[in-house]
């Protein structure tokens, strides 16, 4: 059973990796747009590079101790008072309080500055943070108030918006051309005559498919770290991302590609052709957006509450919380079995459809 | 004799239509035999050999190939090779050579019986030119050839063959003929649908002649042709 599973494995990979055009969208397109986009950001940024010398700051009474080191530092205009009544009048910039898990930085999403002023900030303590060795005081959240503009933000909350879309529509072509293409081209039919069962051949393919999202993976991932090479003033001097955040943002991706391909497979096993599963897709692509854009208002100390068993929402929300900095090894968890149980849900439906015959033979 | 193929009472109907494909349609086809499929266009051939292939399923009826029912194993996946009519069913990303491959290690095919399988057969319908080139750039004769090749590349003691002689030039149709010759003398039971009468007179030693889904003759070559003398005869 397993013999016929890797022999269709292996022609199905063969089979994409000859495809131009599935090479260059999911795999070279990603090392390419990636820099590209960070280029576009990375001179917005710099732009404002001499912003420090105006940043007004006030302190929640928890934040004492990065409040000396701020005010030490005297690069900082410190302000005492209310911090939220200073924020919303706008006298200060941002607001720096502590939670369990680190310092939080409290922006008026409202206001492009306040949103420069918390990138600068954090750079700031990082940099001070990696000095002392201080491993505890290490991440630095950041919160947004009032609601509106977080998706300036580009690293907590654009990044795994990117991630989920980029996860969305990467599988799309090699599913469509997998399933549908083979009905479209009657290559399936004789493959329907072997002794290959159509589990078999269902639970292939699919592999086949997610496997071009462990490629894409690493060329995201790639991508990354050119981005980094090319344009390292949107990631502050430090490059962010530790070993485990890597390996997070790499199984996000696979997981996020697993789920999209499963439901990806059931609209290419119920399409009579290519194009017809492609136009299929639109709306499931249209709800992988809407939940990627309603993720990025979600505000990451307070958790996603029940969202986080909603597939795809869960996985984006978990990714922003860690590229923010703070590991909920609980949500991530749920997160990660929630879209597990999925794709296996998906893969069901899509046997029952490849089973049928009035469904695969839909004429 | 023994039978290969035994189907008896066979009804299917596609759900885009409202007749029958195929209604009421009883014949056996021995080993050792060439057993041809007659018919004009959408009279029911390629729907009764995806029937019998397994590929789709009857409405009514049974069906038994090597013993099996069709309806109920799989197991006799293996003994049957079947060529589909449509010209597209090739990998065009792959060779000829690899399209074959890949079937063969669905059957579980020796690598050396492969490689020796695939060279009698590249030298007998001369394959040797493009057998290795990606199939993108394949002739329809070339296709058909290639499609051929991957569907008995595992030695199948059935060979279902529809509409074999489809765009292959004369001296391949001769090669073809003499290969369901060869089929024959190793005691393999052939089946296969043609338009082509001369075909049918040099191999078939029975005929299954179908007229809208429905038969209309079944019994030997000889007897067909002194029935049906003339093309007109068919309609």
């Amino acid at each position: 059973m397993t013999d016929v599973i890797f022999t269709i494995f292996r022609k199905e990979m063969m089979d994409i990796l000859r495809d131009r055009k599935t090479i260059m969208a999911g795999i070279i397109l990603p090392v390419i747009f990636l820099p590209l986009s960070f280029i576009l950001i990375g001179n917005d940024i710099s732009a404002d590079s001499d912003l420090s010398r105006k940043i007004n700051i006030s302190f929640s009474a928890k934040a004492d101790g990065v409040k000396k080191l701020l005010s030490n530092s005297g690069k900082f205009n410190l302000v005492e008072g209310n911090w939220e009544e200073n924020l919303v009048s706008g006298k200060i910039h941002i607001a720096l309080t502590h939670v369990q898990e680190g310092d939080l930085i409290l922006i008026d999403s409202r206001r492009t500055e306040s949103i420069k002023a918390s990138a600068v900030v954090a750079e700031y303590l990082d940099a001070l943070y990696s000095k002392n060795n201080s491993k505890a005081e290490k991440r630095i959240g950041q919160k947004f108030m009032f609601g509106g503009g977080a998706e300036r933000s580009f690293l907590s909350s654009l990044f795994p918006v990117i991630i989920a879309v980029f996860c969305a529509v990467a599988p799309l072509s090699a599913a469509s051309d997998l399933f549908a293409g083979e009905k479209e081209r009657s290559t399936i039919e004789p493959l329907f005559a072997t002794p290959a069962g159509r589990f078999q051949i269902l639970a292939a393919k699919y592999f086949a498919v997610s496997c071009i999202g462990i490629f894409q993976s690493f060329s995201f991932i790639l991508g990354l770290f050119l981005s980094y090479a090319v344009s390292p003033e949107i990631f502050g001097k430090n490059f962010p991302f530790g070993a485990l955040d890597i390996l997070f943002i790499i199984i996000s991706i696979i997981v996020l590609t697993a789920l999209f391909a499963s439901a990806e497979v059931i609209i290419s096993s119920y399409a009579k052709s290519s194009r017809e599963a492609q136009t299929l897709s639109i709306p499931f692509l249209m709800i992988v957006s809407f939940s990627a854009y309603h993720v990025m208002f979600l505000e990451v100390p307070f958790g996603a509450g029940k969202e986080i068993f909603i597939p795809v929402i869960g996985n984006i929300y978990a990714l922003k919380s860690v590229l923010t900095g703070i590991y909920s090894s609980g949500e991530i968890f749920i997160s990660f079995f929630v879209s597990c149980f999925y794709s296996f849900v998906f893969l069901f439906i899509a046997y029952i459809i490849f089973r049928r015959e009035r469904m695969i033979f839909r004429s | 004799m023994n039978r290969a193929i035994e189907i008896s009472a066979l009804y299917k109907r596609y759900s885009s239509s409202d007749k029958n494909a195929v209604e009421n349609v009883s014949f056996s086809a021995q080993y050792g035999q060439a057993l041809a499929l007659i018919g004009a266009n959408g009279s029911g051939k390629t729907t009764l050999i995806r029937l019998i292939s397994g590929i789709i399923r009857a409405d009514a009826g049974s069906i038994e190939v090597a013993g099996q029912d069709v309806l109920k194993e799989t197991s006799f996946k293996r003994k049957i090779g079947v060529l589909l009519s449509s010209e597209n069913s090739l990998y065009e990303r792959l060779s000829a050579y690899e399209n074959a491959l890949y079937f063969a290690r669905i059957f579980g095919v020796d690598r050396k019986q492969f490689d020796l399988r695939t060279k009698i057969f590249s030298e007998m319908f001369q394959m040797n030119d493009f057998i290795k080139k990606r199939s993108s750039g394949y002739s329809k004769g070339m296709k058909q050839k290639s499609l051929l090749l991957r569907s008995i590349i595992h030695n199948p003691e059935i060979v279902l063959l529809d509409e074999p002689s489809g765009g292959l030039d004369i001296h391949s149709s001769i090669a073809l003929r003499k290969f369901i010759k060869q089929c024959v003398s190793e005691n393999k039971a052939v089946i296969f649908s043609s338009h082509d009468m001369d075909e049918i007179r040099s191999c078939a030693d029975r005929i299954l002649f179908l007229k809208n889904g429905r038969t209309e003759y079944f019994g030997s070559s000889s007897r067909f042709f002194s029935k049906y003398k003339k093309i007109t005869d068919l309609r």
